[in-house]
């Protein structure tokens, strides 16, 4: 199968502090890989370094065959590559209806009829229509990420990156969110989420990738890292994160 | 002695005059100071290191001197250079200026208090900084500014009345002229500080209102 992303070597230090030490990765169509680790292991940074809200140090990142070298094919790989955040980050002047429009409409330049069609069409998917033209701060935590995932999914992305997706939420709200994911899933989007939702990751992931202290440690298919990770590292994390 | 008002009422066409000059001096000097305050802010809040500075300047200068001897630096200081200005182009230059100086802190407070998250949810949709800035930025920036902003508006209002020493008949100085005839000078001052109040209390109820709005609807 074909890399759609690559990370070659990726470098990356707040000040003195070199918070990736060499990270190289490749991403498949139809992956669905989530990034374990304790925090501060670097691995929402990693998320963030691909689509450049952190600036690299050194260190390349190709997507679609293409070196992203360029403000262009930065532009091209933001368009290209969804990105959920922990904290949502819904635009909270814009209803949930403007939220989910307003990159196909003034990024992607879609007819604003088709772009209002599309967005109907994910607001039924995650079961929110009868959300359509209220403000996020009206929504649960759980609502608002779900549309921030639809805000994502509307610009048809190649890639979605989830970064601590439900980490910000009320435990009793975790799940809607996961299942909007695992919908996502078996439907075949590619993936790459950082987590800590550890049924999640053995449910979806096709690959886990284990990091600690800006390196990868260890990948592996689910089934192998949390029945017999080879580090010492993975295993104590995953004891203390399983116990 | 006993207090006289109708003094104050044979003249006040004059003081309405003056009202009138103080309204159009004031909003001249707000959309001088509006428009420089944007710039100013940006600057401030870019990545180029010397535009920065200029901004960090300008405003230090501004906030460090008295409005009073800005305008007569442009008013009777600039003429021995040979730039003559009328004193209402003193007048809307001096105080369009210093008011452009805490505008540009006002909107780049603003602009900082707007959660990072937003330009980076922006940024990672594939929009540029400044359509981000347009689109994402500047709507919930001038909410959160809106009633500072009235604020100034209404510091700018009354400090409109020091421009009657670079000889701008508006209220103060109508009321003066008055004065220097009548020699009715509680009458006459408190009359003035009244129109002054209207003219406020206009801009506070409108503060008000825009608060309240943004209460109910976030």
């Amino acid at each position: 199968m074909e890399a759609i992303l690559t990370l070659d070597n990726i470098h990356k230090s707040f000040g003195d502090l070199e918070v990736l030490k060499g990270i190289s990765l490749s991403v498949h169509k139809g992956e669905k890989i989530v990034i374990l680790g304790p925090s501060g292991s670097g691995k929402s940074t990693v998320l963030r370094c691909i689509n450049r809200l952190e600036t690299i140090n050194h260190g390349t990142i190709c997507f679609k065959g293409e070196e992203i070298n360029s403000h262009t094919r930065l532009t091209r790989l933001r368009m290209d590559v969804g990105m959920v955040f922990q904290r949502f980050n819904l635009f909270p002047h814009m209803t949930v209806l403007e939220n989910i429009i307003e990159g196909p409409v003034h990024v992607r330049k879609v007819a604003k009829k088709e772009a209002v069609e599309l967005a109907e069409s994910l607001l039924k998917r995650i079961g929110l229509m009868d959300k359509r033209d209220v403000y996020p701060k009206q929504l649960s935590g759980g609502q608002q990420q779900r549309v921030a995932i639809a805000r994502s999914l509307a610009m048809k992305p190649d890639i979605l990156l989830f970064d601590e997706p439900t980490s910000a939420l009320d435990p009793e709200l975790v799940g809607e969110v996961l299942d909007v994911m695992k919908d996502l899933a078996d439907e075949g989007i590619t993936m790459v989420v950082v987590t800590h939702e550890m049924q999640f990751a053995r449910d979806v992931a096709d690959r886990v990738i284990f990091m600690d202290d800006g390196m990868i440690i260890e990948q592996d298919s689910p089934e192998v890292i949390f029945s017999s990770p080879k580090h010492e590292r993975t295993k104590m994390f995953l004891k203390r994160i399983l116990r | 002695m006993k207090l006289d008002y109708s003094v104050v009422i044979n003249s006040f066409p004059n003081l309405m005059k003056g009202c009138l000059v103080t309204l159009e001096l004031s909003v001249a000097s707000l959309a001088l100071g509006m428009v420089i305050g944007v710039v100013l802010a940006l600057l401030r809040i870019s990545s180029f290191k010397p535009a920065q500075a200029f901004s960090k300047a300008y405003i230090w200068v501004v906030r460090g001197t008295p409005l009073l001897v800005q305008l007569f630096i442009l008013y009777f200081g600039l003429p021995q250079l040979g730039i003559e200005l009328s004193s209402m182009a003193a007048g809307i230059l001096g105080i369009g200026l210093n008011t452009a100086a805490y505008i540009s802190e006002i909107i780049r407070s603003g602009i900082l208090a707007i959660d990072p998250g937003q330009m980076e949810a922006a940024q990672s949709l594939g929009m540029s900084y400044p359509k981000a800035m347009v689109r994402i930025i500047a709507p919930q920036v001038i909410r959160v500014i809106v009633p500072s902003l009235l604020n100034q508006f209404i510091i700018t209002l009354k400090n409109s009345s020091i421009a009657s020493l670079v000889t701008i008949t508006e209220l103060m100085r109508a009321g003066n002229q008055i004065i220097y005839a009548t020699f009715r000078s509680f009458e006459v001052y408190t009359v003035v500080a009244l129109l002054y109040l209207i003219m406020c209390s206009a801009l506070m109820v409108l503060s008000k209102h825009v608060e309240q709005k943004m209460e109910t609807e976030g």
